[in-house]
């Protein structure tokens, strides 16, 4: 009569460890509940910005020196609604026979802000770019640029999406041009 | 979410925000080509007493006025001095048609003298939709008992042209001022709504109810506070500094003692039944 009550209780016990066994084992670390940081500092994002921005400056150029020819180059660098407007841009020039001859080139780059969400961010910049040395010109070759048009500018750049692949939202010119130094 | 700023990070939960002393203001779109031919046009905005003014120029942001918004009054009229010879900025037609073509002179492409500078500079006036006020009941009230007072008017666009390119106005509605004609008033961040909109039977009180303590005529007043922004083609919004105040219709009504009556039923339907 005494003896039942351990030989009921010892199995049970050793059932109740085995299947406990499996629960104990430590998890795997769970994911982080917020995306890792795209860019580890400030620094980085206006680096990443900057690269964008200037490759898009360069095949836009290369679009214009060459007349407006092969607009398409410049569409995965900027959203859809900038790229038409930048579209239109690239038609007239061809429409009208117009080359331009030199690169424009970023002379200083501030960052406004840099945003993430999940695996998106979203960098706002500012950039000094020159148009020192450059000119555009007509079918006869001769120069139609304004006698008083800026020799720089600042633009400031809005652009979204991964780390290898941002896209130009929005640029628009900035009045101040202090941080062209 | 992330955000970041380049002097400070402020953490809030999951968001941490970096801001910097910006640029002054933004101006509008400017494609590669115009930039490289001639700069691009400022762009700005600000509030006369009734509208929004968007000022445009093209003087590039070297310029020196500080690009657009007040230069609507004294002073020389800022701008660009395009000469008037085959220098002329070609695209500038398309891209801001019906500005530049109706202001260059001579025909493209034939030589002519350097004259006298020509200005390119536009302004686009803007004017909201005014706001109409509404009483319940309808141009009467009872002492004692809450009139419901709102307005309908919400954010709403404006279109126009600026140098030839498509702008919008946004007007949006953030402070009712009302005056209720018995010496009191009242200043709400809500428009409110009818009283069958907000489930409530008639008289009962609302955000923007009033209740009158003696019978008479009253005049009411609504001045209806907004904020501006505008934007060029599809670009940004962009704030205009300031506000806008726009007053609404007046309404006359008569606030009257109301005396309790037994009735048989429902005087709307049994208008001779006793005591109606």
């Amino acid at each position: 009569m005494p003896r039942r009550p351990h030989a009921l209780v010892a199995p049970l016990l050793v059932l109740a460890l085995v299947s406990c066994t499996p629960t104990t084992v430590i998890p795997p670390a769970s994911p982080p509940s917020e995306e890792a940081p795209l860019f580890a500092s400030d620094e980085e994002a206006l680096a990443a910005a900057t690269e964008a921005y200037e490759e898009f400056l360069a095949v836009s150029s290369q679009i214009l020196q060459d007349g407006g020819e092969d607009p398409e180059r410049a569409r995965t660098y900027l959203s859809d609604s900038v790229f038409a407007e930048e579209l239109a841009g690239y038609e007239q020039f061809s429409e009208s026979g117009f080359r331009l001859i030199g690169q424009s080139r970023i002379t200083n780059s501030v960052l406004q802000q840099w945003s993430q969400y999940e695996t998106k961010a979203e960098i706002i910049a500012y950039f000094c770019v020159s148009l020192e040395g450059t000119d555009v010109v007509n079918g006869s070759g001769e120069s139609i640029v304004t006698a008083d048009r800026p020799e720089q500018s600042v633009f400031e750049i809005v652009l979204t999406g991964s780390r290898s692949d941002l896209v130009i939202e929005s640029k628009q010119v900035w009045s101040d041009e202090s941080i062209c130094g | 979410m992330w955000v970041r700023n380049a002097t400070a990070a402020i953490l809030l939960g999951t968001i941490s925000i970096v801001i910097i002393a910006s640029p002054v203001k933004a101006s509008s779109i400017c494609t590669d080509s115009s930039w490289y031919v001639g700069g691009c046009p400022n762009i700005g905005g600000e509030l006369g007493d009734d509208e929004a003014l968007l000022t445009g120029d093209l003087d590039g942001p070297g310029g020196g006025n500080g690009g657009g918004g007040g230069n609507g009054g004294g002073g020389g009229t800022p701008g660009i001095h395009v000469p008037s010879t085959p220098r002329l900025y070609e695209p500038c037609i398309d891209i801001f048609e019906g500005f530049c073509a109706g202001i260059r002179p001579g025909a493209p492409g034939e030589p002519g003298e350097d004259s006298d500078p020509i200005t390119l500079s536009d302004v686009e006036a803007f004017r909201p939709t005014p706001p109409v006020q509404f009483m319940q009941p309808d141009g009467w009230m009872v002492v004692g008992l809450p009139t419901n007072f709102y307005t309908t008017t919400s954010a709403h666009t404006v279109d126009g042209e600026l140098l030839g390119l498509a702008a919008t106005v946004r007007f949006t509605p953030f402070s009712y001022r009302w005056r209720y004609g018995d010496g009191s008033s009242a200043v709400l961040s809500t428009r409110g709504a009818p009283w069958s909109t907000l489930g409530l039977r008639e008289f009962d009180a609302t955000a923007t109810s009033h209740i009158y303590r003696a019978s008479g005529t009253y005049v009411i007043d609504l001045d209806v506070d907004y904020t501006a922004e505008y934007r060029i083609q599809d670009g940004a919004w962009l704030p205009i500094p300031g506000s806008l105040r726009l007053p609404a219709n007046r309404l006359t009504a008569t606030a009257g003692d109301a005396v309790t009556v037994l009735v048989d039923r429902d005087c709307a339907t049994a208008p001779s039944g006793p005591g109606c």
